[in-house]
């Protein structure tokens, strides 16, 4: 980043190819609509470049794109016309559901590969966003709790409370499955 | 409740490593990739805003309006210091006009022609500035005696004027004649009789001799 600060543009090409499909990935999983997720992956991109003068090495570039990216998506549930129970479920901290409750997806599911991904998929979709959220970033990025924490600017303990939550719900409706 | 915590820790820790069976599933779906169509429109965008021609362009803005700006002020004082100069020129012209004119209205010889030059030769003066003005101008501006000796010397040697009849009075018949000469050169006629009469006025037995015999 420093490189392509400096003008270098081939530099910026090696990191837009390292992180472009974990960002796509981690967006079109958050949100349903992929015109939308498209449209937030270059926002984020673009807010990259353009701000690319006020980069400073505090955190990894994984960190700071996925800042970017996940305030994009934040500043998105809030503008949405109908977003008030999106927002509702992104802020909600799983007081909803509990441990035992299961995501009531009703679909009869061959047991391969193949449709446990999609099913996981689909539970995915009925999480509370922030729930959603932090697995994704998990799973795309492998980062730390922390990490997920400097993203989403909350605490450490609020991240793995989310992650435990998310976790507990996905095995057991999983579960179902064998 | 410390066991059930305990075992959701424990969860998590094996989670995070990557070592269970939710993050298997997962990583053996399927894993789409950015279209290719952003791909190149943002990698378009990152090479437009690091080209040198931005940068240049960022260049000439910077240069361009601070020196736009010092132009602008070098003009507004000039033409604030330009008036002023001018101011100094009508004040000095004003004070000659004014002697001219006492000098003139002292001299009972002189005839209706001579008023009618003199006049030529002060009202555009007078009507620049109005006595009232004159004499405040003179007030504010007072020249050193010297200095005013030579202004009117100075005036002299241009045109349009006769100097005082004091000096006039100091000349030499070469000085006469060398002064008519050279208006007579610059073909101002009535200004040179003007110099003739004075010169008989205060040299009766005396007699101008020119090249080209104008008396």
């Amino acid at each position: 980043m420093e490189a392509y600060r400096d003008g270098n543009v081939k530099a910026f090409d090696q990191l837009y190819g390292r992180f472009k499909d974990i960002l796509y990935r981690y967006l079109t999983r958050q949100i349903s609509n992929p015109a939308i997720a498209e449209e937030i992956f270059q926002d984020s991109w673009t807010a990259i470049i353009k701000n690319r003068h006020k980069y400073s090495v505090k955190s990894k570039f994984k960190t700071y794109l996925f800042h970017i990216a996940h305030n994009k998506l934040i500043d998105f549930y809030r503008s949405k016309h109908n977003s008030k129970l999106d927002l509702i479920s992104y802020d909600d901290n799983n007081e909803d559901l509990q441990d035992n409750e299961h995501l009531s997806i009703s679909l009869d599911h061959k047991v391969d590969s193949l449709n446990k991904y999609n099913y996981l998929i689909e539970l995915l979709n009925k999480l509370p966003a922030a729930q959603r959220d932090v697995f994704l970033m998990h799973e795309e990025t492998g980062m730390t709790l922390i990490e997920i924490a400097q993203v989403m600017d909350v605490s450490r303990d609020t991240v793995k409370s989310r992650l435990k939550y998310a976790l507990n719900k996905l095995r057991n409706d999983m579960g179902h499955l064998k | 409740m410390n066991e059930k915590k305990q075992t959701d820790d424990n969860q998590i820790e094996k989670y995070l490593d990557r070592n269970s069976e939710l993050s298997s599933i997962y990583s053996k779906g399927h894993k789409s990739c950015s279209p290719k169509h952003l791909d190149k429109l943002i990698k378009n965008i990152a090479r437009d805003e690091a080209t040198p021609q931005d940068t240049s362009r960022n260049k000439h803005n910077n240069w361009f309006i601070p020196t736009s700006i010092a132009a602008m002020l070098l003009v507004s004082l000039f033409l604030i210091i330009k008036p002023k100069h001018n101011d100094f020129k009508d004040q000095v012209a004003a004070t000659d006009a004014t002697r001219n004119t006492q000098a003139f209205s002292t001299e009972q010889q002189d005839t209706k022609s001579k008023q009618n030059i003199q006049q030529e030769k002060v009202t555009p003066l007078i009507t620049k500035n109005t006595p009232e003005k004159e004499a405040t101008k003179t007030k504010e501006f007072e020249l050193p005696s010297q200095l005013q000796q030579l202004l009117q010397n100075t005036n002299a040697s241009t045109p349009n004027q006769l100097p005082p009849d004091e000096i006039l009075k100091t000349w030499t018949q070469a000085q006469w004649e060398k002064q008519i000469k050279t208006l007579q050169i610059e073909k101002k006629d009535e200004l040179s009789k003007k110099y003739i009469k004075k010169f008989y006025y205060f040299n009766p037995n005396k007699k101008l001799i020119l090249s080209n015999n104008i008396k």
